[in-house]
C-alpha cells in the first residue's frame, strides 16, 4: 500500500553489492502495481490478446539488463523508473500491433488508456449476481460509458492522477513519485481532478434529458 | 505553484484541509475500509458542500474501478463488501445478492449463535438522507408486520458508518433464478402480490418489477427477503 522506501533503498544496496535475490526481490516488490499499470493501459483491442503480466515480465527482463548501469547512476527513484520502462513497453507493443493491422487502427485519442467499452456489459454481467436483470446491467454499462467519456475530457493532468489514484489505487507517497511532485501538491491536484470530473459528469446527465 | 489556487489564506488552507480528506477517503476506500460519509460532513462542515460531490465522484470511480478493471475486485465501491470479518455483533460468511438499495449476506449473529440475512447499505447510498430514510423504513416496515411468507426483521442498526438490518435467513433461490427454472410461476407470484398488498408500500406501479429480494424455499411457500421497497 505505502511506498517501502527504507526496504527499497536496503534491497537496492544490496544488489549493488551482488546479494544473491536482491534484484529479484526490489523486481518482485512492484509486480502487482506494474501489471495493474498495464491492465488500465494497455490498448484495449490488445487486451484481448496479452496478458498483464507477460507484458511486466517483458518489463523485468528489460530491467535487469539496465540493472548494473541503474545502479551507478540512479538518475530517479526504483519505482518510477519500472513504471519509464513499462510505459515504452506498452508503446512498442503498440506501435508493432498498429504497424501489423494498418493504420485504420490508430486511435484519436493520444493516451493509451485502457478505458473498457464492448466488454462492460460482459464484465458487469459476471459481476453481479444472477438476479441482476438485463435492465441493471444496461444501466451499469451505461454508467461504465459515461464515466469513460467524462475521463476522456478530462486534462490529461487531472485523468493521469485519478487514473494512478483511482485506478491503479497507488498511495500519495508513490503517486509524488511517479508524477515527481510533492505529496501535498499530489492531494490538491487529486481532489481538483475529482471536481471537475463531477462536474463534467452532471453536465452529461442535464445534456441526457429529453 | 502548477495549480491555480484561488485567492487568499483562507481559502489556501481550506483546500489543503479538503485535499487531506479527501486523500483519507480515497486510501480507505482502498483499504477496504468503510467511509463514514456523514461523519466527515459532520466534522468538517465548513467543507460539507464540497466535499458530497467529491464523495460521489470517488465512489462512481469506485463502481468503474470494479466494473471496467481487469483486476476485476480491486475496486472498492461497496462498504459491506470489504467487511470480511464482522460488523458489530455479525460474523459476515458470503455474499447472497445485491441490487440497487444494498448488499446482502450471509452472517452469523455472534451473541445468539444464529445464521442472519444482513443488508447493508452500501457507501454511496450513504450520502444520499433519502435513501437513508427509504432504508430505515423498509425495516421498520418489515418488522412491523407478522407474515409467514414476509422474512421477520431481527436488528437494525448503524456500524462503523455501515448502515445494515438483519434478516432471517431463508436457504433457497431467489425468485428471479426461480422464474427461469420453473413453470410454477404463477403461485410464487401470487404470494409475492399478497405479500405486496400487505406491504404499507405501492411498489409494483411506478418502481418497477420485484422479486430479486424474494427467495423460494424447496417446499415451503415464499417469504421475502424484503418487506418494503423493491430492489430494481
Amino acid at each position: 500500500m505505502t511506498t517501502q522506501q527504507p526496504d527499497t533503498e536496503e534491497l537496492l544496496r544490496q544488489a549493488e553489492h551482488g546479494y544473491p535475490g536482491a534484484r529479484e526481490g526490489l523486481l518482485a516488490r512492484h509486480r502487482d502495481r506494474l501489471r495493474k499499470m498495464v491492465a488500465w493501459r494497455l490498448d484495449r483491442r490488445l487486451a484481448a490478446r496479452i496478458d498483464p503480466s507477460d507484458v511486466v515480465q517483458e518489463v523485468f527482463l528489460e530491467a535487469s539488463r539496465k540493472m548494473d548501469r541503474y545502479l551507478r547512476e540512479r538518475p530517479l527513484p526504483f519505482f518510477p523508473l519500472l513504471r519509464a520502462l513499462t510505459a515504452e513497453q506498452l508503446a512498442t507493443l503498440h506501435r508493432r500491433h498498429v504497424r501489423a493491422q494498418g493504420r485504420s487502427v490508430l486511435r484519436e485519442e493520444p493516451g493509451i488508456l485502457n478505458l473498457p467499452d464492448e466488454s462492460a456489459a460482459e464484465l458487469a454481467a459476471r459481476l453481479v449476481t444472477s438476479s441482476t436483470s438485463p435492465t441493471k446491467r444496461a444501466i451499469r454499462q451505461e454508467q461504465c460509458e459515461r464515466v469513460r467519456k467524462a475521463l476522456g475530457w478530462l486534462r490529461d493532468r487531472d485523468r493521469e492522477v485519478l487514473v494512478l489514484r483511482n485506478l491503479e489505487q497507488l498511495s500519495v507517497a508513490d503517486t509524488a513519485e511517479v508524477l515527481g511532485i510533492s505529496t501535498s501538491a499530489v492531494k490538491v491536484r487529486h481532489m481538483r481532478a475529482l471536481e471537475r470530473l463531477h462536474a463534467l459528469l452532471v453536465e452529461e446527465d442535464r445534456e441526457d434529458l429529453p | 505553484m502548477s495549480e491555480p489556487l484561488s485567492a487568499g489564506v483562507e481559502s489556501g488552507a481550506i483546500d489543503r484541509l479538503m485535499a487531506d480528506v479527501v486523500a483519507e477517503i480515497t486510501d480507505r476506500l482502498h483499504a477496504g475500509e468503510p467511509v463514514d460519509a456523514a461523519a466527515y460532513m459532520k466534522r468538517h462542515p465548513e467543507l460539507a458542500d464540497r466535499l458530497r460531490p467529491m464523495l460521489a465522484a470517488l465512489d462512481v470511480l469506485a463502481q468503474f474501478s470494479s466494473s471496467a478493471g481487469s483486476e476485476r475486485r480491486s475496486g472498492r465501491s461497496v462498504a459491506g463488501e470489504q467487511l470480511g470479518g464482522t460488523l458489530g455483533d455479525f460474523r459476515i460468511l458470503r455474499e447472497v445478492g445485491r441490487g440497487g438499495m444494498g448488499v446482502v449476506y450471509e452472517a452469523e449473529q455472534i451473541s445468539l449463535q444464529r445464521r442472519v440475512a444482513l443488508k447493508i447499505l452500501p457507501f454511496a447510498a450513504t450520502m444520499d438522507p433519502r435513501q437513508l430514510q427509504r432504508f430505515h423504513n423498509e425495516a421498520r416496515a418489515a418488522a412491523c408486520l407478522d407474515h409467514p411468507h414476509i422474512v421477520k426483521v431481527h436488528a437494525v442498526g448503524c456500524e462503523r458508518g455501515v448502515h445494515y438490518f438483519a434478516m432471517k435467513f431463508i436457504e433457497g433461490q431467489s425468485l428471479a433464478v426461480r422464474r427461469h427454472a420453473t413453470n410454477r410461476n404463477r403461485n410464487y407470484a401470487s404470494i409475492v402480490a399478497r405479500c405486496c398488498a400487505l406491504s404499507p408500500y405501492r411498489p409494483m406501479g411506478h418502481r418497477g418489477r420485484r422479486g430479486a429480494g424474494a427467495r423460494a424455499q424447496p417446499g415451503h411457500r415464499s417469504p421475502r427477503h424484503q418487506a418494503g421497497q423493491s430492489d430494481d
